[in-house]
């Protein structure tokens, strides 16, 4: 299995089990968790995976950005 | 959206007994040494249940006792090897090593020579070799050199493998230390020590440190010379045995093999550990969050120092963290103010998209784009809470220095509070009462009630849902944590909700 197969395996756990009991936090459309399944699968691991940390940092309330952010 | 309702209570229920399923067994057992006419400042835990052959075999063995100042050690005679140590200073707490430092197998009958204050010597001797062992006790720490002698007495040349047992550690379920029990691998040939569970068969080689450790107490053992590997035996699938072994002993007539370790018997007290022998400290480890959670206990030691209270110290953590972020707290909070707004174009957008859910949805994040604002801050700051919840976690489960702290009505900040026990046990949360935990739960609940943001169709019963589950989940879920862990994130609680209800005001 590859990297990328894992990471998206983990998203899709968080997605399905863990963020039903999270309160709802991001600012955006999509979500960080959803954005950065979608870029590891367009863009493959390492550039996907950098791409969706690089999300989560600008998810603040500093971040002078909201709403659509797609990948 | 029902769907989804029906799947958070079906996992909700799982993760429950699967919570309790593996944490109640082990408090009930803690529970029981509570006993109402006996409430100590802090509960003593029971002793470790080691399986039945080798409890058999233990009590049977005839065993003598040391006992200093510091410490009580029970040695097994005819092993020359350690049973358990009772440590005086920490609540008479015990740390069971099952053999801990037989030499040579069991097979040996070794017999005490003396023992005094300051030494243990036992002998053995056989037609081929003469052994003798030296316990030699520090006076002032918990440190103790053992010294072995092994002397040819054969008219031909000896081969001997002759390993020295750590220690034995137990996993089986009724264990309450089954969870805390690791053990630390120093090798020469990396610099950092490896952290792992004794639950397979493994060998290492070119030891510079061994040790095993349960929650709160440690054996270290250093060899002062030669190549020794470790080697970690499984007895039963739930019984481990760790020792070192020395490179094979080659014996002329005549020659002899001498031995020198240093170890360390007691608690995982840094400060204790580093003035011992620096590289001994990797010895307290907190796990992955480790850098964090040592920065919260010197934290906790200053404030602790200051106020004479673990518990206001806790709270002065909870304080910090809270302002450490507060900057974007404040932040999150007016762009909420903003979002009122924009309320009336929502209104407007809601009623050109009332049949398109998604579309109003898509709609309604297009404005916000716009507007660069959002009723939710974003997704780091939450996440930046996280190492810091649980470092404080490790922190409070395994730190002797917080063992034992009381504050207001709970006797341990290390367990749950307990604030009264039942005649009779609930399922899921057992015999006792713990207020805090739901304390926080209706914080929580108000907290967010107060927090909530009118949004739209699916997202506002979604909402709505939250508002009940997550508080009654995080009660669950808190419910036997350590009463500081609960402590810390109710500060937290009531910290956002005083600074919610001052901003709401504040117009």
């Amino acid at each position: 299995m590859s990297w990328g197969k894992i990471a998206l395996c983990l998203i899709g756990v968080y997605q399905n089990y863990v963020r039903v009991f999270l309160p709802q936090a991001c600012r955006f459309e999509p979500t960080c968790s959803e954005y950065a399944r979608q870029s590891i699968q367009k863009y493959g691991f390492i550039k996907g995976a950098t791409h969706g940390l690089r999300r989560i940092l600008r998810c603040h309330p500093f971040s002078g950005k909201a709403g659509i952010d797609p990948v | 959206m029902e769907k989804r309702l029906i799947f958070a209570v079906v996992l909700s229920s799982l993760v429950l007994m699967f919570w309790s399923g593996i944490f109640s067994p082990a408090k009930r057992i803690a529970v029981k040494e509570v006993a109402p006419q006996n409430l100590t400042a802090s509960t003593p835990l029971p002793p470790p249940a080691i399986d039945a052959p080798l409890v058999a075999e233990l009590e049977q063995a005839s065993t003598l006792k040391y006992e200093n100042k510091n410490c009580e050690i029970t040695f097994i005679e005819n092993y020359a090897a350690i049973k358990e140590i009772t440590f005086k200073n920490f609540q008479n707490h015990k740390m069971p090593l099952g053999y801990g430092f037989l030499f040579g197998g069991k097979d040996l009958n070794f017999k005490k020579d003396f023992i005094n204050e300051n030494q243990a010597r036992f002998v053995q001797s056989d037609s081929i070799k003469k052994i003798s062992k030296d316990f030699i006790f520090s006076k002032t720490n918990n440190t103790i050199s053992l010294e072995i002698n092994v002397q040819s007495e054969s008219a031909t040349p000896l081969v001997l493998n002759l390993p020295l047992v750590l220690g034995i550690q137990d996993f089986t379920a009724n264990n309450a230390q089954t969870r805390y029990q690791d053990m630390v691998v120093a090798v020469a040939a990396k610099e950092k020590p490896l952290y792992l569970s004794p639950r397979k068969n493994q060998e290492f080689s070119g030891i510079r440190f061994l040790g095993l450790r349960d929650r709160y107490f440690c054996a270290i053992i250093s060899p002062d010379l030669g190549n020794y590997t470790a080697v970690v035996k499984t007895l039963t699938p739930q019984i481990s045995e760790v020792s070192l072994l020395p490179a094979e002993i080659k014996l002329l007539p005549n020659q002899s093999w001498k031995g020198n370790f240093a170890i360390y018997l007691g608690p995982q007290d840094l400060r204790i550990i580093n003035s011992l022998r620096p590289e001994w400290s990797a010895m307290v480890n907190f796990g992955f969050f480790d850098f964090i959670a040592q920065l919260l206990l010197q934290l906790l030691a200053f404030l602790n120092g200051v106020f004479h209270n673990l518990g206001v110290a806790i709270i002065l953590l909870s304080v910090v963290v809270y302002l450490v972020l507060y900057p974007l707290t404040l932040k999150q909070m007016r762009s909420m103010k903003e979002m009122q707004l924009l309320q009336p174009k929502i209104e407007e957008l809601r009623k050109i998209y009332k049949d398109n859910a998604q579309k109003l949805n898509k709609e309604i994040m297009e404005l916000y784009k716009k507007h660069k604002v959002n009723p939710f801050g974003g997704c780091l700051p939450l996440i930046l809470q996280m190492p810091i919840f649980f470092a404080l976690y490790q922190a409070l489960s395994r730190s002797i220095a917080l063992k034992g702290a009381t504050f207001l009505w709970i006797r341990d900040l290390s367990e749950p509070d307990r604030l009264f026990l039942l005649p009779m046990s609930i399922p899921v949360l057992g015999n006792e009462i713990n207020i805090l935990p739901i304390v926080m739960a209706i914080g929580m609940f108000i907290q967010q009630k107060t927090s909530m943001v009118a949004t739209s169709g699916t997202s506002a019963e979604q909402q709505k849902m939250m508002l009940i589950i997550m508080p009654v989940m995080f009660g669950f879920i808190f419910y036997h944590m350590p009463s500081g862990l609960v402590l810390y994130w109710l500060i937290n609680s009531v910290l956002t909700l005083i600074n919610q209800i001052r901003v709401s005001h504040a117009k």
